[in-house]
């Protein structure tokens, strides 16, 4: 999944309830929880790509700000992770540089790094996804491919947040290099969206919260945020998202995902 | 390493440490500046001039980037060169224009221009692009000045052999001169098939009498040889094929042509070794060589395992191979949000001591360092170390954003133990500290 989607499903990080599942009787936590995951899946499934701008504002301690604006694409593969792939505009000294990311679900992703003062195309390791994403309070987990077999769950309670009915869940990561023991996320029960998700650190302190909002409909069933607040508790900075021109089935294929499409990127 | 390498001065972040190569010897040529670059940009302005006229007529699809940068250089100790200075300044311009016709043909256009205070030969300009591009649904087609960069090592780039080194630029071999071309590359499920009719080939750079690091003698490009008899319009040819799988990244090549790198003759003039003002003069002889090559990268969670083989084989030269290979290790979060990534590689040249460079037994242990913070900070620590003659090269290198679109490069190089290391032995007064403030756009 690229940046975009991972974005999005992180955020809906989700699970099913609902109508379709047998009432509660049978059902332990854990296996609510993970049901309301696959249904937030399974809601995204068919989008083809997609495209949107993203602009990072990233603010210090003390509320200077600096700004970063990528252009991200995905394409949805059908059966294994999706593809997808970040433009760097700005800031000015990382213009042309690119990343292409081939996730998977049962062996480890393939990434690519475009330097173009070398021209050169370098492969790099995305074993650990624990480091900050372009120096943001976001990390490339948390916009990383967020497939539902990447954590397990468990169902906590119903919630009302800000006058939205939410199913909350813990979620904890499987992979051993997470910089998280847990996250808690908060899944409007309407649309299997995230609303909120706080993460806890290695050592389950809370360390981060992220608030997702302005969500828009595409192609009548899609569901994406326009902005998400990434506030680190620990260090008092924090990270907005800012989402643009997002546009579903624009005709991308594999050809546009491939290693030698880096060089070419405009 | 994720995304750390990012900028103009990648060029100085995914390096290691790459002191002078011995046939890379300043000059003390006293013929017209910039020769070789100055016709280059002669024969191609009359097309730049016709691109941007293009370009004017539909600025939809105009896209540029490019930077300022001023640097000034330093070096401790006074030069054996005749014009004995210690600092220098210089400024440069480089620009990468693009223009899409339409949805499959695309001009990239990128000008390079630098001005330096103490060396005439290192004031010069270039066309790393200028060149028209085709697209198909599995192919591309290219003709003009294109720069292709091969390789994944980052000491030395062994199977990097399509453009010829900018020898003034700098002292890794990471700046390039636009190489004529006609490229075709297809794309297959086996893999990325690239061929490569090379046209003209384009000489060396090297610093003038003037310049710095000044080595004890002088190359003069108007006393260039070429084994073959066309000169520098022998038609060299190239193919490549790489592919990717699970956890590797494989590539092999041939090439047949004029080796980039020459040889460095003395010249005998009246029975004696040519000197001018009491400076050795040599004469650099581009001879013709086949050269066959593997790279190949595999990656295995945060461990890189790098290697790089070439065979290089001619009349003019020792059939031999040539090796560099190593690992990459990513400590991510080393240190609170700082990823600490650890390089080692290992330098060989079959030939021993004989080999016409100075990386035969050699061992590089790098360092780099990613702030991962808003300004982008990084820096890298190199060591190269000789294991024949004894020489070490130690490097320096660190930038950071300053303002929004600025960036500030601090580059220090210092060269110990090089007197009995023929292939360094030049450069025992030569180590230097160059800080570097470019405006990106």
């Amino acid at each position: 999944m690229n940046t975009l989607k991972k974005l999005t499903i992180s955020i809906l990080t989700v699970g099913t309830l609902g109508f379709y599942l047998p009432t509660a009787t049978a059902q332990t936590e854990e296996e609510k929880g993970l049901a309301i995951a696959i249904e937030a899946d399974k809601r995204d499934l068919g989008f083809v790509d997609s495209t949107a701008n993203m602009k990072m504002v990233l603010r210090n301690r003390t509320g200077k700000e600096s700004v970063r604006n990528v252009r991200v694409k995905t394409l949805e593969v059908t059966g294994d992770g999706d593809k997808s792939l970040s433009i760097f505009d700005e800031p000015a000294d990382v213009k042309g540089t690119a990343s292409l990311t081939w996730s998977h679900s049962q062996k480890p992703d393939e990434q690519w790094l475009y330097l173009p003062a070398l021209k050169r195309v370098k492969r790099i390791s995305s074993k650990n996804k624990s480091g900050p994403f372009m120096g943001s309070e976001f990390a490339f987990e948390d916009i990383g491919s967020q497939e539902v077999d990447k954590y397990t769950y468990k169902y906590l309670r119903d919630e009302t947040l800000e006058g939205a009915d939410t199913f909350v869940l813990e979620r904890y990561p499987t992979d051993k290099n997470s910089g998280y023991t847990k996250q808690i996320a908060w899944i409007e029960k309407e649309r299997y969206i995230a609303l909120k998700v706080e993460f806890y650190d290695r050592k389950r302190a809370l360390l981060k919260t992220l608030n997702a909002s302005g969500f828009e409909q595409f192609l009548g069933k899609y569901w994406r945020p326009t902005q998400m607040d990434m506030v680190n508790h620990q260090s008092g900075k924090s990270t907005t998202l800012r989402f643009e021109n997002y546009a579903f089935k624009t005709g991308l294929s594999d050809r546009d995902f491939a290693k030698n499409a880096l060089k070419k990127l405009r | 390493m994720h995304l750390k390498s990012f900028g103009k001065r990648a060029r100085a972040h995914s390096r290691v440490l790459r002191p002078l190569l011995s046939n890379e010897l300043p000059s003390a040529t006293h013929k017209p500046r910039g020769f070789t670059a100055t016709t280059a940009a002669a024969r191609f302005s009359i097309g730049l001039s016709a691109a941007l006229a293009m370009l004017a007529t539909d600025v939809h699809a105009l896209d540029w980037r490019g930077n300022i940068s001023s640097e000034i250089t330093y070096f401790p100790e006074s030069s054996e060169g005749l014009d004995n200075w210690n600092s220098r300044a210089s400024i440069a311009a480089d620009i990468e224009i693009f223009h899409d016709f339409s949805d499959n043909v695309a001009l990239t256009v990128q000008p390079f221009v630098r001005f330096d205070q103490r060396d005439d030969e290192r004031t010069h300009n270039d066309f790393s692009e200028l060149i028209l591009t085709t697209t198909g649904d599995s192919w591309d087609f290219s003709g003009g000045l294109g720069t292709v960069f091969w390789g994944v090592t980052e000491s030395r780039h062994l199977v990097d052999v399509i453009n010829q080194t900018d020898g003034v630029e700098g002292v890794d071999d990471e700046d390039k001169l636009g190489q004529l071309m006609l490229n075709l590359n297809l794309y297959r499920d086996s893999g990325e098939y690239q061929f490569f009719i090379l046209p003209h080939f384009r000489e060396r750079t090297f610093a003038s009498i003037d310049g710095r690091p000044f080595i004890g003698a002088v190359v003069d490009e108007n006393l260039a040889q070429f084994e073959s008899d066309r000169g520098d319009r022998h038609i060299d040819a190239a193919v490549r094929w790489t592919q990717s799988f699970d956890f590797w990244d494989v590539g092999l090549h041939y090439f047949n042509g004029t080796a980039r790198d020459p040889l460095l003759l003395p010249v005998i003039s009246n029975g004696a070794v040519l000197t001018r003002d009491g400076v050795v003069v040599l004469s650099p002889r581009y001879i013709q060589m086949q050269q066959v090559g593997l790279d190949a990268q595999g990656l295995y969670g945060d461990l890189s395992v790098k290697a790089e083989i070439v065979g290089r084989f001619g009349d003019e030269i020792d059939d031999h191979f040539e090796l560099v290979s190593g690992i990459e290790y990513t400590l991510v979060g080393f240190y609170e949000r700082v990823d600490l990534g650890i390089v080692a590689e290992y330098l060989w040249d079959e030939r021993g001591e004989e080999a016409t460079h100075p990386f035969q037994n050699d061992f590089l242990a790098g360092f780099r360092f990613a702030l991962n913070d808003e300004r982008t900070t990084d820096a890298l620590f190199g060591i190269i170390q000789d294991f024949d003659g004894g020489a070490t090269a130690v490097s320096l290198e660190g930038s950071t954003r300053v303002f929004d679109a600025h960036r500030l490069t601090l580059e220090a190089r210092y060269f110990t133990n090089t007197s009995d290391d023929p292939t360094f032995s030049g450069f025992q007064n030569e180590s230097f500290i160059k800080l570097d403030f470019s405006y990106f756009f």
